[in-house]
């Protein structure tokens, strides 16, 4: 087991009580209506939300636990996150972009300049890297945030709508490349989505919130 | 510095019944002066039968009143350049009295036991200030600081930029900073002391060891355009006894 | 170009000459015959060096305290930052003179930590320190404010980013939150130059005016106003000169905080 979560998270009226394990290898589609916490799921294994009660472990690290008094800040935890608003930095091109990710992981220079070439070419934006990240459409953008996502090799994968805003055309095209990425992921990878052709083609299993 | 006293003054008009204050005399002092003359307002006015309204400053400041327009019915200048920058004519404005510079220092502070003559203000630790070489105060004090070095030796640096910590363009301004503890010696005017009981001056002797070391100013009056109002105003400052008043009551010094 | 009501336009012309009029009027006076006394004369070059050296350093101090401040403002609960905002701003609202007394009656000699500064051998008034220390006061809340107002506009997302791909609070600010907020900053540092310059009611009030010590241009502009008023107007002029030789040199700068 990679990624095993008990316990709940409360946010004013808001709770959310889960009892998942989740496995190395799986691509776990999480679905569920607005509101019933996808997204919050994701937040707390990153560790922007924290638990009420309960634990929170990945990889054998205990990340989340109030009773024990025990919380890794999410800079210490290994997380690939690809966020629903996306969260470039604009005025950065999209190398630099990646490029960041790698220097938060304390990847040496000369290493970051290969890596974060490989990693836009991974995902279908080689040719995008000196672009500003402004300037970029929505699907272009969500190639290079999910480049960002996989940098640094992070031992878990969350994905939060990652293919919302491209256009029909394109998301085929973007759904192959990203299915190729998530087949070679070696950890745990969450996934938002609504919709099914996503979930059919990606996900290995499905996680009902209601 | 010899020399007498012009004043004009102006009988004011309107019988004695009333109060007669629907005139007003202006008076543009050096602010050397306020406090002599602030104690006088009433009988002033009394006398000459006007409201007075005064603006003090520094004599520089008030000469560049004038030149903007705004004439007082008198004008009092410590030195002659004030008058000359105000556009009067120095050959009309009179000697008035005559002011020493002396060390002033806040009665009963160590400083005011410490610092007995120029020499003294070499000492470091003291917070010394003075008027800057544009004012007139301070082209005396520039004068002290000259003869200092004759009077006590070369090799004792009198220069301003050694000794002091702040320069002002008025005494007015030193002696604010000398009350908030904010300096501990100031070069001023004796006459401050006699107004102010809070502080204590050493006045810089003419001569020391028959070198010449003390310089003096002299005020000089000036009366604008006679108008009917501020005739009895130029007349009484122009005579001997608003002078002697000068001189008896408020720290001032006759003309030689 | 979008028409603008005609009402409008002539109150904008009206206003534009409020600011042009006297500069104009400065530069016509000024009796250009006699610049070289200006710049011969000792009082004017020596202010000229203490003026830049102190507001650099001023704003240096400005930026170094203000960013951390701001950033932390940007953070906080609404009612903290409400306070937080009021403080900063009384500098501004304040007359300078009387910014000028109440340091005075902080670290002055007879100040609440006057003797506590004497007993570490330090004095304040009357130095160059404390001039820059009169401009950091007067300067600081322009510099907060404008930093502060974009922080608070950044998109809070790109910071929950860079924690998640790895960076730690601090690191996140000098590698993201920094970068993305360098025209904000350049203009609050401008703005804060730009009041250390012409601090003048502090500055004379705590750190007095003695030439080649504390006079700064200002103040050297206010003695010689009442003995050279041509060399006065002179200096004022340059200084105009100056300040706007710098603001137009950072205009690109300026404008590209719209965009950012």
């Amino acid at each position: 087991m990679s990624l095993s979560i008990h316990g709940r998270v409360q946010r004013g009226n808001f709770t959310l009580d889960l009892n998942e394990e989740f496995h190395n290898g799986e691509v776990v589609a999480v679905v569920g209506p607005n509101g019933a916490g996808k997204s919050t799921l994701l937040h707390l294994v990153a560790g922007l939300v924290r638990l009420h009660e309960g634990s929170l472990v990945v990889n054998g690290m205990t990340c989340d636990a109030p009773e024990q008094d025990v919380y890794v800040q999410p800079e210490n935890r290994s997380i690939g996150m690809m966020f629903q608003g996306l969260h470039l930095v604009p005025q950065f091109s999209s190398a630099k972009n990646v490029e960041l990710a790698l220097q938060a992981r304390k990847v040496s220079r000369a290493q970051r300049a290969a890596l974060r070439g490989s990693l836009l070419a991974q995902v279908g934006a080689g040719h995008l890297a000196d672009r500003k990240t402004a300037g970029l459409s929505g699907g272009e953008a969500q190639r290079v945030a999910l480049a960002r996502a996989l940098a640094g090799q992070p031992q878990v994968l969350l994905l939060d709508e990652p293919l919302s805003a491209i256009d029909a055309d394109s998301r085929e095209q973007l759904r192959l490349a990203l299915g190729n990425v998530l087949t070679d992921f070696p950890g745990v990878v969450l996934l938002v989505s609504h919709d099914p052709t996503d979930i059919e083609s990606l996900a290995t299993r499905r996680l009902n919130l209601y | 510095m010899a020399g007498s006293l012009i004043a004009l003054l102006a009988a004011c008009g309107g019988t004695s019944e009333e109060s007669a204050q629907d005139c007003t005399v202006s008076v543009f002092a050096a602010s050397s002066l306020s406090g002599a003359l602030t104690e006088m307002k009433l009988e002033l006015e009394e006398i000459v039968g006007c409201e007075i309204s005064y603006k003090f400053g520094s004599s520089g400041s008030l000469a560049a009143t004038v030149n903007n327009g705004v004439i007082p019915d008198v004008f009092i200048s410590s030195g002659l350049n004030a008058v000359e920058d105000a556009g009067f004519e120095s050959s009309a404005a009179r000697p008035l009295v005559v002011s020493s510079l002396a060390i002033i220092t806040k009665k009963g502070s160590e400083a005011g036991a410490s610092i007995s003559a120029v020499d003294n203000l070499l000492m470091k630790k003291w917070k010394f200030g003075l008027c800057s070489s544009t004012a007139p105060c301070g082209e005396l004090a520039d004068l002290v600081l000259k003869n200092a070095i004759t009077v006590y030796g070369k090799e004792f640096d009198f220069s301003r930029q050694a000794l002091a910590d702040t320069e002002a363009t008025s005494a007015a301004d030193l002696l604010t900073k000398l009350q908030m503890d904010e300096l501990d010696v100031v070069l001023g005017y004796t006459s401050s002391c006699s107004t102010n009981p809070e502080l204590s001056c050493r006045v810089i002797p003419d001569l020391v060891e028959g070198q010449a070391l003390g310089e003096k100013t002299t005020y000089y009056v000036i009366a604008a355009e006679k108008s009917t109002d501020n005739v009895k105003m130029q007349k009484y400052v122009s005579s001997a006894k608003f002078a002697d008043r000068l001189v008896s009551d408020f720290g001032f010094e006759k003309l030689s | 170009m979008r028409r603008t009501a005609g009402s409008l336009s002539v109150i904008a012309y009206v206003a534009m000459s409020m600011v042009l009029i006297p500069i104009m009027g400065l530069f016509i006076r000024v009796p250009w015959t006699r610049i070289g006394d200006l710049f011969a004369s000792d009082t004017a070059r020596t202010a000229f060096w203490i003026s830049l050296q102190t507001s650099l350093i001023a704003t240096a101090v400005c930026l170094l305290l203000g960013i951390p401040l701001a950033w932390f403002m940007a953070n906080v609960s609404s009612r903290l930052h409400s306070v937080l905002r009021a403080i900063v701003t009384i500098p501004v609202v304040l007359p300078p003179v009387v910014g000028g007394i109440a340091l005075l009656a902080a670290v002055g000699r007879r100040g609440v930590f006057g003797d506590l500064l004497s007993s570490i051998g330090i004095t304040l008034p009357y130095t160059r320190s404390a001039v820059v220390l009169s401009q950091v006061l007067v300067a600081m809340p322009f510099l907060v404010l404008a930093v502060e107002n974009h922080f608070r506009q950044l998109d809070r997302g790109v910071v929950d980013a860079s924690r998640v791909m790895g960076m730690s609070p601090l690191r996140s600010f000098f590698l993201v939150v920094l970068p993305m907020s360098w025209p904000a900053v350049v203009a609050g540092a401008v703005l804060a130059w730009a009041r250390s310059v012409g601090e003048f009611g502090a500055s004379i009030t705590f750190a007095g005016s003695l030439r080649g010590r504390t006079q700064t241009l200002p103040m050297a502009v206010y003695e010689l106003l009442e003995n050279d008023w041509e060399l006065a107007m002179g200096l004022s002029a340059l200084m105009v000169v100056f300040a706007a030789a710098v603001i137009l040199s950072l205009r690109s700068r300026l404008l590209n905080t719209s965009a950012a």
